[in-house]
């Protein structure tokens, strides 16, 4: 018995050693052909000067005395913002809230705590690694009520210590040691306000701070500044930067060549006289052609890796900061290439044309991305009609078209989900742990799980259409 | 056994019947060659065998086993007749692709790429891309890849197509190498010199149906005409012949004569000796293996790449 399993185990590992063989043959195959056409070389150059661009970024944190001053025009003064946990009460933070929190404080200007200076304790005022000396004031409504804690200053010493600088569980800051500020302290009014308690906090950077440091960034090695994203928290920029490659312009323009790569592939497989060449050979139909498919799969994700990983590597390098969820980004890229290239595979098998297959899937890209925006437009629309009916008592009914566009977005890959998905990677460095297992970042509902598996049957369904097709027909 | 076996085997393209119940067998070790004019369906009937396209009704075997299986896949080698390698590649790296697929070994494909180039000549060329092959290079590497997993059985559709003469000896010594190998071989060409020297059996396909078979000797072999030569300077005595009921009619220097069914070329052997004539030549006449088919071929129904009759235009 035990030598039946044995000899069983024996077939199955050289069964699984060939069917890798047979699939890392074909994976070098696509990659050979897709290198023979100069479209490759335009997607590896486009690629790297990428790459290079972003090794010539530069980020210029700017001084800390900027981030106190309360101008309209500059809303991302770090040390400004340092107080508001002392203000509010910032523990489970949400979207809503930060944007509530935002609007009040610009607009009423008064409240209790406020930050006056910053002082530099080593090196230089434009260091986001650096120690500060940083000079709140504590204004009281009364001047018995600020004569108090002056006598007893501890419970307020202690929640300045534990609240300056905590949003939710993110620390921007750690507070070394806060005392009332000391009479030689030059941010003292002269005139002294008998409502007013000034203290000093000695800070000290976490891993949060440069992120959040309102950073001056630009290209060419300070060559030309990106003067759109000044003064915005280091974080924020590299998020724009990454979100208009990864899910803007860049995406495009990457995905629209990799159809155009691998649109050749199956139908350059199906031509007469090369076709006869591979079906001689011991592999069935459906796994010739899934080897196929997954060997173009790969050559994206290589390219994807290459391009993402590389920017990943260059942006770090020049900002200090190593975002995970950027990385992240090359499977849900792949993923979102799995549904169109599934697309141009079947239409590849069908009509064993090149042209027809860019077509097709360049159609389906379209027609999936329309869906999507038209179902979270219709959906959004749906649900503030059904409030107010709701409102007046009547039962909501949604029109025919609302209702197609729902059933057509629940069969189709969600291709939108995948773009949200994207951002939300791509930001979840800049939000608290709290912040994103709460999915507060953003308020449309997906359930990751159903938008996955959609994805994935459709996938499997068109290609196990493509593979019965494949293997029915006489060439 | 037979290595190839079809019973009854019928292809349907739409209205067009591209095979009528071909039934053939070919032994091992054999070298049989499918004569046919274009549109026959002598590469239909390979393709069959081979599971590249399947069959309406009918059985095709192969070593054995159904047509077309893994299996049996793994022991054939097959050369298409208008196969169009993927020109990114170069001769070592297509023989490495295709061993891939074939299953051999990364140690064994590195030991007979160069190996079988060197067997058909191309080694020198091996690391260039195909698009730079000429047609008979390209034909040479169709060959190299379909021996390359020492396969039992081999398909040839057109196997010297492109090649020059030096080329095709060449191909001829490969595949009797093969053939002495225990290879049976199966070809599929128009070049009728080619097939007689390399056949040991032949069918003729036409339009769909297995018109004739047999081995060369009795398929070209003429029944009842000898050619007969004298020494220099000697008389046929051609009267005295004929009179004996053998009409003679001269063919340059030599002298053909007829035998009626049942007649001997012996009295008139004798005949010759009798008037002290010397025999110098004395050969039952044969036909060329494209006599044989030509005749063949006319005295059936034309192929279905004939020009159909124009139908009559209304005036």
């Amino acid at each position: 018995m035990w030598i039946n399993r044995l000899l069983a185990e024996r077939d199955r590992c050289e069964f699984q050693k060939k069917v890798t063989m047979k699939f890392l043959a074909i994976m070098k195959d696509s990659l050979r052909e897709a290198i023979d056409s100069k479209v490759f070389f335009v997607m590896v150059g486009l690629s790297s000067v990428m790459v290079l661009l972003a090794c010539t970024l530069s980020f210029k944190p700017q001084p800390a005395e900027l981030q106190i001053e309360n101008r309209a025009d500059e809303p991302n003064e770090l040390f400004k913002r340092l107080v508001w946990p002392l203000n509010t009460d910032l523990s489970d933070l949400s979207i809503e809230k930060l944007q509530r929190l935002g609007s009040s404080q610009k607009q009423s200007g008064l409240h209790l705590y406020d930050v006056k200076g910053v002082d530099a304790l080593n090196g230089s005022l434009n260091d986001p690694q650096g120690d500060y000396l940083v000079t709140v004031v504590a204004r009281f409504a009364e001047a018995e009520e600020a004569q108090k804690v002056r006598k007893d200053p501890q419970e307020t010493l202690d929640l300045l210590k534990n609240r300056f600088g905590a949003f939710d569980e993110l620390r921007v800051v750690e507070v070394a040691k806060v005392q009332v500020a000391s009479s030689n302290n030059h941010y003292l009014p002269e005139t002294p306000n008998p409502k007013e308690i000034y203290f000093e906090l000695q800070t000290h950077p976490t891993s949060a701070t440069r992120r959040l440091w309102p950073h001056e960034p630009s290209v060419l090695f300070g060559a030309f500044s990106l003067s759109a994203l000044k003064n915005v928290p280091l974080g924020v920029q590299l998020y724009v930067i990454e979100d208009n490659i990864i899910n803007g312009w860049g995406a495009w323009l990457a995905i629209l060549l990799s159809i155009v790569i691998t649109s050749f592939f199956i139908p350059n497989m199906l031509r007469k006289g090369t076709i006869d060449l591979l079906l001689v050979k011991p592999i069935p139909r459906p796994i010739l052609l899934v080897l196929k498919y997954l060997g173009g799969l790969c050559f994206i994700f290589l390219n994807t890796a290459f391009v993402v990983g590389g920017m990943w590597l260059a942006m770090g390098w020049r900002s200090g900061i190593w975002t995970i969820g950027f990385l992240l980004t090359i499977f849900v890229i792949t993923y979102f290439f799995a549904i169109l290239y599934a697309v141009s595979t079947l239409f590849a098998v069908l009509t064993r044309s090149t042209i027809v297959a860019i077509l097709m899937t360049c159609f389906a890209w379209g027609f999936l991305f329309a869906i999507g925006l038209t179902y979270q437009f219709v959906d959004s629309d749906s649900r503030v009609k059904k409030l107010e009916q709701e409102k007046e008592g009547l039962q909501y009914s949604e029109g025919w078209f609302s209702t197609g566009v729902r059933v057509i977005h629940y069969v189709l890959p969600r291709t939108r989900d995948l773009d949200i998905l994207t951002t939300r990677l791509l930001i979840r460095d800049l939000w608290t742990a709290n912040q994103i297992q709460g999915q507060k970042l953003d308020p449309t509902p997906i359930s990751w799980g159903e938008s996955i598996t959609v994805s994935a049957i459709f996938i499997v369904l068109l290609l196990g259409f493509s593979c019965w097709w494949f293997s029915t027909r006489d060439y | 056994m037979a290595v190839i076996h079809t019973k009854n085997l019928a292809k349907r393209y739409g209205k067009i019947e591209a095979l009528k119940g071909v039934s053939l067998k070919v032994e091992e070790k054999e070298i049989f060659g499918l004569l046919g004019q274009n549109g026959a369906g002598k590469t239909t009937l390979i393709k069959i065998l081979l599971g590249i396209t399947r069959e309406t009704m009918g059985e095709a075997h192969l070593l054995g086993e159904s047509a077309g299986t893994p299996a049996v896949l793994r022991r054939v080698g097959y050369l298409p007749e208008d196969h169009r390698f993927p020109e990114y590649h170069t001769g070592h790296s297509l023989l490495d692709f295709y061993g891939s697929l074939l299953g051999v070994s990364r140690h064994d494909r590195q030991k007979r790429i160069p190996e079988m180039l060197e067997l058909v000549g191309l080694k020198g060329r091996m690391h260039s891309k195909v698009r730079t092959y000429s047609k008979g290079m390209k034909q040479r590497l169709g060959i190299a890849q379909a021996l390359f997993h020492n396969p039992d059985v081999i398909f040839l559709d057109e196997p010297t197509d492109g090649v020059d003469p030096v080329g095709r000896r060449e191909i001829r010594t490969l595949l009797q190498h093969l053939k002495s190998e225990g290879k049976t071989i199966f070809i599929n060409s128009h070049l009728l010199g080619e097939v007689e020297l390399i056949c040991d059996r032949v069918g003729i396909l036409q339009s769909g149906e297995l018109i004739r078979e047999g081995d060369i000797a009795s398929l070209t072999r003429q029944r009842g005409l000898f050619l007969v030569g004298l020494a220099p300077g000697q008389i046929f005595p051609q009267a005295e012949v004929a009179q004996k009921g053998y009409p003679v009619t001269p063919r340059g220097e030599f002298w053909e004569v007829a035998l009626a069914d049942g007649q001997s070329i012996d009295p008139v052997v004798d005949l010759l000796r009798s008037r002290g004539l010397s025999i110098r030549h004395l050969v039952e006449k044969r036909q060329t293996l494209e006599d044989m088919f030509l005749e063949t071929v006319i005295a059936a129904e034309p192929g279905v790449d004939q020009p159909v009759a124009r139908r009559k235009r209304p005036l």
